[in-house]
């Protein structure tokens, strides 16, 4: 991930061509991951995954593995979801030290509800970072409303899923969708996407009001 | 509900409007409180496609978590770690045997010698020393190349185990920061960016920028701790690690131990140095619990 070091007379500007490098790379990660390519979240997902490890288990009091995993885990998917929303656009800052920071943020979420004891408040005082990591502090969906939404879109048939996936999630648009799932015209995909849209709104609707 | 307002917001869930579309949509979920209403369901099946993936993800990653583990075989299981432990042992025995037949009454000084040149060659040879290997490559912090371990024959004084054995924490657990960012970097980042960068003086000087309450931070202290025995500074290092060595609040409170020991070594208090090292070896999150173990051994040897 990291831009290789150059032999520049100027050590400053050497580290100012590597930091341009830098923020180039990882924008047009953002980019490729904004178009579907997975292969870049399994790229960033096993290249940092061992030292969020290790760094956060020093600053957090953790016996189990497992707690720092799941965090990890819901910072790659807090990073994704923002990168796939396109909300998420552009790094002044490494990935790295951007993912390290959701991680933080997460395990303070984590280890304040759970009372144990926080090392790195002090930490967090002094940081400097993108003002784009602001947007990652939206209200988590209650458990029980994550389960009846998730539950929903499993009944749905499988096509109908699909094709509202490749439009709600994949950002795919008419004409993409027509050709990858093999409709005969944009008027079709139209069609079973607003059918299925609906659908999916009914039940959700109902659900949630029986829940 | 117009077939038209049931498109726009199907085409606003998925990001697919012109700017003046957008505008719209937004006025209209202002004044109009029935395609508020309409909207806010349309939105909610849409953020259920968004949580179902989730699941699907978690899922995705565990897949790796697999993978990862098992090449770095960070599961290993006790039965593993025994397997490891009694080669080390049957492996250690038979190095006497070797030293206990090639010794005898007849035997004079300088064959003696020989074979303790010959101890030393298979010591390199020897596959499990890895990090012996991995030390020749790299030049250490303080100027001096990695020496060998010397050999049982000759029992190595504190300063040679300490020699042989310190590297100032290596910190790549710290954050990714850069220079040359066009924010200027404050003290805080400067204190890890020199570190990392094995710049020992130049992070000393980025500590005491620091706010004194930062000063004060236990998991910095002890960086500040490697970068002082990384100067020689041994005395104002140990009188900082003692403290982190007993701090619940740090999490090296662990690591403490080894460098304190390794710092004690330095100034040939061996007998305190080995009760660290004893109390070190016992922690099962000591990450040198091997290499503070063969240091155990050379300090053992008669």
């Amino acid at each position: 991930m990291r831009a290789e070091v150059l032999s520049e007379p100027s050590i400053q500007s050497s580290r100012l061509y590597v930091m341009e490098e830098v923020k180039t790379s990882a924008n047009s990660l953002l980019q490729s991951l904004a178009a579907g390519d997975m292969s870049v979240l399994d790229h960033l997902y096993d290249a940092h995954r061992d030292d969020f490890l290790r760094w956060a288990g020093h600053r957090f009091v953790v016996k189990n593995r497992d707690d720092l995993l799941d965090a990890w885990h819901d910072t790659m998917i807090m990073f994704y979801e923002q990168v796939r929303d396109k909300k998420l656009t552009n790094l002044t800052c490494e990935i790295k030290t951007f993912l390290f920071l959701i991680g933080q943020r997460r395990l303070l979420k984590m280890f304040a509800r759970s009372g144990k004891l926080e090392l790195i408040d002090e930490f967090d005082a002094n940081m400097n970072m993108d003002e784009s990591i602001n947007v990652l502090e939206e209200e988590e969906a209650k458990e029980e409303q994550m389960r009846v939404l998730t539950d929903a879109v499993n009944q749905l048939p499988g096509k109908t899923r699909d094709i509202l996936i490749k439009r709600f999630r994949e950002g795919k648009n008419i004409p993409q969708i027509m050709n990858e799932m093999g409709y005969e015209s944009e008027n079709a995909v139209s069609v079973t996407l607003s059918r299925g849209l609906k659908r999916l709104k009914e039940l959700v609707t109902q659900r949630m009001s029986t829940d | 509900m117009e077939e038209r307002d049931i498109q726009l917001i199907e085409k606003y869930l998925a990001h697919d409007l012109t700017t003046a579309e957008v505008a719209e949509v937004e006025r209209r979920l202002i004044s109009d409180m029935e395609f508020r209403k309409i909207f806010d369901e349309y939105k909610l099946a849409a953020e259920a496609l968004r949580l179902a993936h989730r699941d699907e993800l978690k899922s995705r990653f565990r897949e790796r978590d697999k993978i990862l583990d098992k090449k770095t075989n960070v599961n290993s299981t006790p039965n593993t770690r025994l397997l490891w432990w009694l080669g080390a042992i049957v492996f250690s025995l038979l190095l006497l045997w070797f030293f206990i037949t090639k010794q005898g009454p007849s035997e004079t000084v300088i064959n003696q010698t020989e074979d303790t040149l010959q101890v030393n060659e298979q010591k390199v040879d020897n596959p499990d020393t890895l990090r012996i290997e991995k030390n020749n490559d790299q030049p250490r912090a303080d100027g001096n190349n990695r020496k060998q371990t010397k050999s049982i024959r000759d029992k190595a004084s504190g300063k040679e185990l300490y020699a042989a054995n310190f590297e100032p924490y290596p910190g790549d657990d710290l954050e990714n920061i850069t220079r040359g960012s066009k924010d200027p970097i404050n003290a805080y980042e400067r204190f890890q960016l020199n570190y990392v960068e094995k710049e020992y003086e130049s992070s000393l000087e980025a500590f005491n920028d620091m706010s004194a309450s930062m000063q004060e931070n236990d998991n910095l202290l002890f960086l500040k701790a490697n970068a002082l025995l990384a100067l020689k500074r041994y005395s104002e290092a140990i009188t900082i690690l003692e403290r982190v060595s007993k701090s619940n609040k740090s999490g090296y409170q662990v690591e403490a131990l080894y460098y304190l020991a390794l710092a004690e070594l330095q100034r040939e208090n061996i007998d305190r140095a080995k009760v660290l090292l004893d109390q070190y070896v016992q922690d099962t999150r000591a990450i040198e619990q091997n290499r503070a173990r063969e240091i155990l051994k050379e300090i053992n040897t008669d």
